[in-house]
């Protein structure tokens, strides 16, 4: 077995971690960094983007990337949340067949699942050209407040992708065990994590290895992308002031002023004030206008006061749900880049009353938790038990569509729960099990989650028939549910997958499209280094054409131009094969041309000086461009060479 | 410059090019009739290249084609 990675898949960003030696390591993309943007975008051309090209892109095609899906994913259409989303997103979510919320690009539809599995598919290429070998193994982090409908989305994602997603942990969770590893003894932990959309606040208790959630509360539309408004528009509103122009008419200014807001948010977090300048942001009939404001963070603290007030109330809830006082929390964490704000950590300790913990990178703490569970999971790291809760509470309706709970929230998982129901009517002949998942009292007030019917029940007065229906919750937060007839011991069960919105079959047919695409991406990028090596093919010969000039015979020249437009032609043409051969066969033309530099330059050295000069000017040049090969071993002839390379640089 | 060119670190060449997000960053669009859709139409800060790594992205301006 590989690797096995752990993926943090955020709203706005994404990290993966692997363990390494015992320590959990951070990967790098191949743009260097180490997150990853959770943007999908598609081209003109069919092409498709993940991560930071298609965050680049963005504004140059605003209805076909798509950013924020987690807000979106394994819910429904008619959700509050994907109201909210829809007012927000400049791409299109629309309804898709089975009610779930999809979006649609260029008339296709896709569900979040699949945009997820891209983003996943992308985080786990990063990990295999790092580790050089195949992954098919990882941990993904869902937010605690994910519901069942939720994590089995994210399973799937998982799985399109061509992940096998051996556990879905809490991020909190995940969170305390980047923390936890080397913690002995008991502790009541609270995770506060503010990230770049989202907001999300859990208490936990560790003890002798065993994490268990308590609770969790947040707000899913608070983040770092609200405190960078908050400042744009104060220095739009500046601006006007100072100025009379109006910056939020303009697209091209707007957009360098949430770039410069962000920065500047990002430095009063260790400098007290901030210069915020602009030049040429725009221009009117007077002439350009730039603009140059200072802010401090006094300043800054008090745009978004407000902001950070309303982390408030959910932490209150939380340490009220979770039944402790606020005095019994032994440690605080914070994860999340926004955190690093000193008025945020503040905040923290006057909530909690104590100084909270900032020893692992907030951006990074999430994957590196994954990360761990992960080596857990393949036995490397020892010691570390792993529990969950579940978010809601889950039952079943009863009548006058009441819901009567069976596991209640907070529960750990796995957890087992059964209990014995009856009809409600004389000769009923079939009982419906109606899954519910909430905290409302009322059926439909609650969320369902699945439905089945237990049918051929013999007659019988209502009351007598005892049916058993049992919950049987997974390490994963999945739900098998499960009803008998003891009387007959007939049984029907399923496992909830109904709400997930996608059948086994669509989830087979989206992995195939995603290898597919996989195997496409892998052609495209052959095509592109194959021109490329055909394109300086072509510059290094013709180069060492012109430096040999007359030296070389007719008819290897016209040999060689033959195969240089030969291969011209094959680089006009997108077929990796031909232009691979041309090259090739251009090659081996040159090779004749490399004889005759070889032979030129034995018969300099035996030769006169002043030609030898010659031949070591077009040498060092060929050196200085960098080319290499043929033209490029040329620069091996003579001592005399090296001085050349000062004449060709200008 | 020269010193630049020296350690193979070249300047990206953008106005006029199709946009290409591994290279280019996008700031806005705009219409113009000069040149045509996808297209840079002007740069803001310009993008540097070290062999085949991107060491800055160029910040650009893409065309949106002629204004309807």
């Amino acid at each position: 077995m590989g690797k096995m990675i752990g993926i943090d898949l955020g709203t706005t960003n994404s990290c993966v971690a692997i363990m390494e030696g015992g320590d959990p390591k951070v990967i790098e993309n191949s743009e260097g960094n180490r997150t990853t943007p959770s943007v999908v975008a598609f081209t003109d051309n069919g092409e498709r983007l993940v991560g930071q090209v298609a965050k680049r892109q963005a504004v140059t095609n605003p209805t076909k990337t798509l950013s924020a899906i987690k807000r979106l994913i394994g819910r429904k259409f008619t959700d509050a949340e994907v109201k909210k989303s829809i007012e927000l997103s400049p791409f299109t979510i629309v309804e898709g067949s089975n009610g779930d919320a999809m979006v649609e690009v260029d008339g296709k539809q896709y569900s979040s699942a699949e945009i997820s599995a891209m983003i996943l598919g992308k985080m786990k290429q990063t990990a295999e050209e790092y580790l050089g070998e195949p992954v098919t193994d990882a941990v993904v982090t869902v937010p605690a407040y994910f519901n069942d409908a939720q994590r089995q989305a994210t399973k799937d994602a998982g799985k399109i992708a061509g992940l096998n997603v051996q556990r879905i942990i809490n991020e909190p969770t995940a969170a305390s065990l980047a923390y936890g590893l080397d913690k002995k003894g008991e502790e009541k932990i609270a995770v506060f994590d503010l990230g770049g959309g989202t907001f999300d606040v859990s208490i936990l208790e560790i003890g002798d290895g065993v994490f268990e959630v308590k609770s969790t509360n947040g707000d899913t539309f608070l983040g770092g992308e609200d405190f960078d408004m908050r400042i744009v528009n104060w220095l739009a509103d500046e601006f006007k002031r100072d100025q009379g122009v109006d910056l939020r008419n303009d697209n091209m200014a707007l957009q360098r002023l949430k770039e410069e807001a962000e920065k500047a948010k990002k430095e009063l977090s260790t400098a007290m004030e901030t210069d915020i300048n602009l030049p040429f942001i725009t221009a009117d009939a007077s002439g350009p206008k730039h603009l140059n404001i200072k802010l401090s963070r006094a300043k800054l603290e008090s745009l978004v006061e407000d902001l950070i007030d309303r982390c408030e109330a959910p932490c209150l809830t939380a340490i009220k749900d979770a039944g402790v006082n606020v005095s019994e929390i032994d440690e605080v964490i914070l994860v999340g880049g926004m955190t690093r704000m000193p008025k945020v950590q503040e905040k923290v300790k006057a909530i909690f009353g104590k100084e909270p913990h900032k020893g692992v990178n907030p951006d990074e703490v999430v994957a590196i938790g994954a990360a761990i569970q992960g080596g857990v999971l393949q036995g490397d790291v020892k010691d570390v038990l792993l529990l969950d809760v579940t978010p809601l509470s889950l039952g079943i309706e009863t009548l006058g569509s009441v819901t009567t709970k069976l596991i209640e929230k907070n529960t750990t998982v796995p957890t087992k729960k059964s209990q014995i129901f009856s009809t409600a009517a004389d000769n009923q002949p079939a009982v419906s099990i109606h899954v519910l998942q909430g905290e409302r009292e009322m059926a439909p007030d609650n969320k369902t989650i699945g439905r089945f019917e237990l049918t051929d029940l013999p007659a019988a007065p209502r009351g007598v028939p005892q049916i058993e229906v049992t919950f049987d919750l997974d390490a994963n937060g999945i739900l098998h549910v499960s009803a008998k007839d003891m009387g007959t011991g007939k049984e029907q069960s399923i496992r909830i997958t109904a709400s997930s919105g996608l059948s086994e079959e669509e989830i087979e047919k989206m992995k195939k499209d995603a290898e597919l695409h996989a195997d496409e991406d892998k052609k495209r990028k052959e095509l592109v280094e194959a021109k490329n090596n055909g394109d300086s093919m072509i510059h290094m010969t013709q180069k060492t054409l012109t430096e040999l000039g007359d030296k070389v015979d007719a008819e290897t020249k016209s040999n060689v131009e033959r195969e240089i437009e030969n291969l011209k032609k094959a680089l006009e043409g997108d077929d990796t094969d031909t232009i691979k051969s041309a090259t090739e066969t251009l090659t081996q033309a040159s090779h004749k041309l490399a004889e005759l530099m070889y032979a030129q330059a034995s018969q300099d050295q035996g030769g006169a000086g002043g030609a030898g000069a010659a031949g070591a000017g077009a040498a060092g040049a060929a050196g200085a461009a960098g080319a290499a090969g043929a033209a490029g071993s040329g620069g091996n002839d003579d001592d005399d060479v090296v001085d050349a390379d000062f004449e060709e640089v200008k | 410059m020269a010193m630049l060119v020296r350690f193979d670190v070249v300047q990206l060449d953008t106005v006029g090019q199709p946009f290409n997000p591994d290279e280019m960053d996008a700031l806005t669009m705009e219409a113009s009739d000069e040149v045509s859709a996808n297209h840079v139409l002007r740069e803001f800060a310009k993008g540097y290249m070290f062999k085949d790594r991107i060491l800055r992205h160029a910040q650009v301006v893409v065309s949106s084609g002629p204004e309807k």
